[in-house]
């Protein structure tokens, strides 16, 4: 058996030259675009651990609120503790601990909602 | 920054500068334990400090020395060497308590500039 | 009040069993304190303790007062003490110096026991004041 010499291909329908745009494109209507990006975000949030309305923003500043609430209340207790107001010295050093671990947590959560924006904006679209 | 720049900072530091002074004091009252006619000396920090940091005013305050008010011995001397001991111990763990509460403002601070950037 | 209110209470207690044991020890001492048979004998010295409430539940103990022995004492014969009255008699306080070791011994250990709880709270305190110090 030798081998056949491919013959020509019959029967295919020549290629349509690409016809240039008739139109161009409508221009994106700014109020779907809003809602389609409100509507994301919800889910964002419904996905995410982030419960605050506003985002990880808003939880920031939330958490720093907290934070001024807790260093006071140390500072409070630490003039206690040394004036001889406090009967238990321990109270002092748990509020203490309390606070600089808020702190060293609020920090990392801010670097971390940094770097999270740094990769997003990072991204190729 | 100065530690002595808000009220607690200055409170705290106020209250490390009396505890060292009321340390000073009980070395003295127990060295003097055998001194015909000495009387025991007291310090006190606590309402200044209290009542500056009450008030919200930024300031180091001084301390007060007194004469103990205890009976005297036969001698006129009248340093206790059991309430030295225990003020001694007492002033000890409110100086360590003082420089932790100095510390823990100081490490607030420090915690921000180590995980900055 | 101090930070550290254990310190208070239990030296408020060594102090208290040092004054018994000053006050032992002064029986012991003139345990053989005699006196012409027309004057007191040596009066024994008993510590009285009371406990004391500062309030907010820190208390302590403090000396309520001192009572004294009798001061008429024991009269013994023997005339050829130089004090001895025309019977012959002296004045001997009357102490028992058997009570009077038990209650050394009581003292004692009472104080041992107020500077083992200053020890310890020592220790507690320490403990305290290092909370969270080992991150």
């Amino acid at each position: 058996m030798s081998i056949q010499p491919i013959g020509a291909v019959s029967g295919t329908a020549p290629v349509a030259p690409v016809s240039p745009l008739s139109a161009p494109l409508p221009p994106m209507d700014p109020a779907a675009t809003a809602a389609a990006g409100a509507e994301f975000a919800g889910a964002l949030q419904n996905a995410g651990p982030v419960q605050a309305a506003g985002g990880v923003g808003q939880a920031t500043v939330g958490r720093l609120d907290q934070l001024q609430q807790l260093q006071a209340t140390a500072d409070d207790l630490a003039v206690q503790a040394v004036t001889g107001q406090l009967a238990d010295p321990s109270q002092y050093t748990i509020a203490a601990t309390e606070a600089t671990l808020a702190t060293q947590m609020t920090v990392a959560l801010r670097n971390k909602a940094v770097d999270a924006y740094s990769e997003v904006m990072r991204m190729q679209l | 920054m100065t530690e002595t720049a808000s009220v607690t900072g200055a409170a705290l530091m106020s209250a490390v500068s009396g505890l060292s002074a009321r340390s000073r004091a009980i070395a003295d009252n127990i060295a003097n334990i055998q001194t015909p006619g000495f009387q025991s000396r007291r310090v006190a920090f606590e309402d200044a400090v209290a009542k500056a940091a009450g008030s919200g005013r930024r300031e180091v305050t001084g301390h007060s020395q007194a004469l103990s008010l205890e009976p005297t011995r036969m001698d006129g001397n009248n340093v206790n060497l059991d309430t030295e001991t225990l003020q001694s111990i007492d002033t000890g763990m409110r100086y360590q308590l003082a420089l932790r509460a100095i510390d823990d403002r100081f490490g607030v601070v420090r915690a921000a500039i180590r995980t900055m950037g | 009040m101090s930070s550290f209110p254990v310190f208070g209470v239990a030296g408020s207690g060594v102090t208290v069993y040092r004054k018994w044991l000053d006050a032992v020890s002064d029986n012991l001492s003139n345990i053989n304190t005699v006196n012409p048979a027309g004057e007191d004998a040596f009066q024994a010295r008993y510590v009285m303790a009371r406990s004391v409430q500062y309030g907010e539940g820190i208390g302590g103990a403090q000396v309520a007062g001192v009572e004294l022995g009798d001061p008429n004492g024991r009269m013994v014969y023997d005339p050829s003490h130089p004090y001895a009255d025309a019977e012959g008699y002296i004045r001997t306080p009357d102490i028992d110096m058997a009570s009077q070791m038990a209650q050394l011994m009581m003292a004692q250990r009472g104080y041992q026991a107020n500077l083992a709880v200053v020890d310890r709270a020592r220790d507690a305190y320490s403990a305290a004041i290092n909370v969270g110090r080992n991150s």
